[in-house]
């Protein structure tokens, strides 16, 4: 997809970096609340793919995320770790609008994928999720076959207009999940005769086929074992060459070896974000210190 | 004693061994330190020695009721003098019907012969012995269980398996009569059905296109010699659940679809219900709805366009079955549909697909084999219709495949074929078996091809 002329606006000036700092400003004014109501670190970045400020999750009257703001680079691997319960996952589902789904479920903050709001009425939803892929924490593939299943993004969107296309991108695909050594003489047998790990790749391939700008990742490794997860891992760090990526993990290891950033949220609320080594060797905050030492989590 | 009395006094004994094993239990805790130390709770002491009471004593009154009868009547008849011994199966009957008027007092004694008269009385005599002799058996088999079974309470017994045990074979029992009930029908309707086909051939009862079952009962009569062709009603079957399952399938599916997909949980709380009201609806309601409603409106429409429709069509009576099997088929395909995990359907959203393009190509393949189960469950329940088809088909056999036109179909026919007088041996009677056996083959293949297609394409998505 050609996103660079989809930017309608610019979505990064001066004007946004002041208003960041006076955000920043009144945060550090509340900070007697028992709540980590400010996030340390470096939660912005210049440039950056998605652009998420001040966001609000509500389940019904339940508020699950407490004003949350926070960058993802391009091309950057951004890894969001707290203790269960914490909001990352509903967050990362705000970033595709999965949340949709959910009858109960409100949003409200100011989400942009390079300078077009996520939330805007007007916005195609389909289109939008095409743009930021979805990796479940649970390999979902469909019951039909290896080849079905990757080609079944392409063919709704209509990105091959030949079988030699679609082909093509299959193999593609399945080449880039580290996927296609194991699959390629059986892409007609059923997706979810394969083990779980390569499952877990297959659905990472049936994403990348629609080329999306944004994989998030809901703990893709957690129902895999380590070899699996070893696989995923070099994975992630391959495909962030051209994707974006975004992951909630609960392996801090994972967070450290996969991520450039990480995120540390606690109770709904983004308490520190920084350089992947910067969290895991200096954090900056208590909470954040308390959790990767595994004090809780 | 009368059977009710001696019911109800088994109740009470029964009811008494219980509360003395429950006493008897704790009496036995008390010095041990609790029921703790007891193997089984009090509760399971008591069943036991109630069931040590009732059960032996039921075995020996149903077995007493089913044959006492039989002997009895045996030894009354076997009584009576050799020029009153009855000799075939009716004059059994004549003898046996005046002995029994006499003795019940509708018959004066005066009125039969003294051999009957005396035969009657030592009917009654006979009758009278055996239910004081069955009291007695009762009363003293339910004092000897209740007894053993209090004696043999002790902290080690086994109580709690024991009532597991006998609750299991109850279990059994029941889950037998269902099964046998459906051995018995089977049986007799196959019996039937070879007596017919011994007047009437086989091949000439499945692949006859005449029907018209009027036989003659006298040589001299004037009616048709009868014609057992079943094609027709197999063909005004089909045809008319072809309607029903044209109207049903599609509208029960997208229906389920709504439902299940779209519906906001509101109104699916008050929707999903009201539709399966429509099964709940008696089929004889459908019957004069599909008549008077149903098919003068089909009759007006095609007359209006220049259409020959009989008043009484194939079309009127599948519409209204159509209508009558949606909630088969929406209320299976929308918990086949409900069933598909919620990962299918994030999967499918995640990668950009519509909700209508989700259901398409990954809920319904999904659900599909539960689909079909719903399908053929629904054509099995149009094959078997009659209030319906009865009200609004007609009793034309006509082999045709307009839908305008009035056909028959087999369960009509069997309608038609037993009611009013009939005799049992002539071959119109016994068509209805045969065909009751052609119903009950169709069906059954159904269902069983259903089964193997849901087992086959089931699609494992976990």
């Amino acid at each position: 997809m050609e996103t660079a002329q989809q930017l309608d606006k610019p979505s990064l000036g001066n004007n946004d970096a002041a208003k960041d700092k006076a955000i920043n400003e009144r945060d550090a004014m509340t900070q007697d609340t028992p709540y980590p109501d400010q996030t340390v670190g470096q939660p912005f970045v210049d440039n950056p793919k998605m652009r998420l400020r001040d966001v609000e999750v509500f389940y019904a009257d339940n508020q699950a995320i407490h004003g949350v703001s926070l960058d993802i680079g391009k091309n950057e691997v951004v890894s969001l770790i707290g203790p269960s319960g914490c909001g990352k996952s509903t967050f990362l589902r705000c970033l595709n609008r999965m949340n949709d789904t959910i009858d109960i479920c409100r949003v409200k903050g100011d989400l942009h994928l390079e300078g077009q709001d996520l939330y805007d009425p007007k916005l195609d939803v389909v289109e939008l999720r095409a743009r930021v892929g979805m990796v479940f924490q649970k390999p979902n593939p469909f019951p039909k076959s290896i080849y079905d299943n990757v080609a079944y993004g392409p063919r709704i969107h209509g990105l091959a207009n030949k079988k030699y296309d679609l082909d093509e991108i299959v193999e593609n695909s399945l080449r880039k999940a580290g996927l296609w050594d194991e699959v390629k003489d059986r892409l007609h047998a059923s997706g979810t005769g394969l083990s779980g790990g390569q499952q877990q790749r297959l659905c990472i391939a049936r994403t990348i086929a629609v080329s999306p700008e944004v994989v998030l990742m809901d703990e893709p490794c957690s129902a895999l074992d380590p070899i699996a997860t070893a696989k995923i891992e070099e994975l992630i760090s391959e495909l962030s060459e051209s994707y974006t990526i975004a992951i909630v993990t609960h392996s801090m290891q994972q967070a450290a070896r996969v991520s450039h950033r990480t995120a540390y949220f606690h109770l709904g609320r983004l308490v520190e974000m920084n350089d992947t080594e910067t969290v895991f060797t200096k954090p900056e905050h208590d909470l954040t210190e308390a959790y990767i030492t595994g004090r809780f989590g | 004693m009368q059977t009710g009395n001696l019911l109800l006094l088994l109740v009470v004994m029964v009811a008494g061994a219980y509360f003395v094993g429950l006493r008897r239990s704790y009496a036995l805790a008390r010095p041990l330190g609790g029921i703790r130390h007891l193997h089984s709770l009090p509760f399971y002491f008591a069943m036991r020695s109630a069931m040590w009471c009732a059960i032996p004593a039921l075995v020996v009154l149903g077995l007493w009721l089913a044959f006492d009868d039989s002997i009895i009547r045996q030894q009354v008849l076997a009584g009576l003098p050799a020029e009153l011994q009855p000799t075939d199966a009716s004059s059994y009957n004549l003898t046996l019907s005046k002995i029994q008027n006499v003795a019940s007092g509708a018959l004066p004694a005066n009125f039969v012969e003294a051999p009957i008269a005396a035969a009657a009385e030592n009917l009654q005599a006979l009758r009278q012995t055996s239910a004081m002799a069955l009291t007695v058996v009762i009363i003293v088999l339910c004092m000897f269980g209740g007894a053993w079974a209090w004696l043999k309470v002790s902290p080690q017994l086994r109580a709690r398996q024991q009532v597991e045990r006998v609750l299991q074979t109850l279990f059994m029992l029941c889950a037998t009569v269902a099964i046998l009930t459906t051995v018995g029908i089977v049986l007799s309707v196959l019996f039937e059905s070879i007596r017919f086909f011994g007047k009437v051939p086989v091949t000439d009862f499945l692949f006859g296109l005449q029907w018209s079952p009027q036989t003659a009962l006298r040589a001299d009569q004037v009616a048709s010699g009868g014609a057992f062709g079943a094609v027709p009603l197999f063909m005004g079957t089909m045809l008319i659940s072809a309607i029903a399952l044209l109207v049903a399938v599609p509208v029960g599916l997208m229906s389920a679809i709504y439902l299940a997909e779209y519906a906001s949980n509101r109104v699916r709380t008050v929707a999903k219900p009201a539709l399966e009201v429509l099964a709940g609806v008696p089929t004889v309601v459908y019957g004069f709805f599909a008549a008077l409603t149903v098919a003068p409106f089909i009759r007006g429409m095609g007359e209006s366009i220049g259409l020959d429709v009989a008043s009484e069509s194939a079309l009127a009576a599948g519409l209204v079955m159509g209508i009558m099997i949606i909630p088969f088929v929406s209320s299976l395909a929308d918990d086949v549909i409900t069933a598909v995990p919620q990962a299918m359907r994030d999967g499918s959203l995640g990668l950009g697909a519509t909700k209508s393009e989700t259901i398409k190509k990954v809920i319904f393949p999904a659900a599909l084999p539960g689909i079909m189960g719903g399908i053929l469950l629904a054509a099995s329940r149009a094959i078997g219709e009659t209030m319906i088809v009865v009200m609004a088909a007609g009793l034309a056999a006509n082999l045709t495949a307009n839908p305008l036109e009035a056909v028959t179909t087999i369960t009509v026919q069997i309608v038609t074929l037993l009611t009013g007088d009939q005799e049992f041996d002539s071959a119109k009677t016994l068509a209805a078996f045969a065909l009751g056996l052609m119903l009950f083959i169709t069906t059954l293949v159904m269902n069983i091809f259903a089964l193997h297609i849901v087992k086959k394409y089931r699609e494992q998505y976990d």
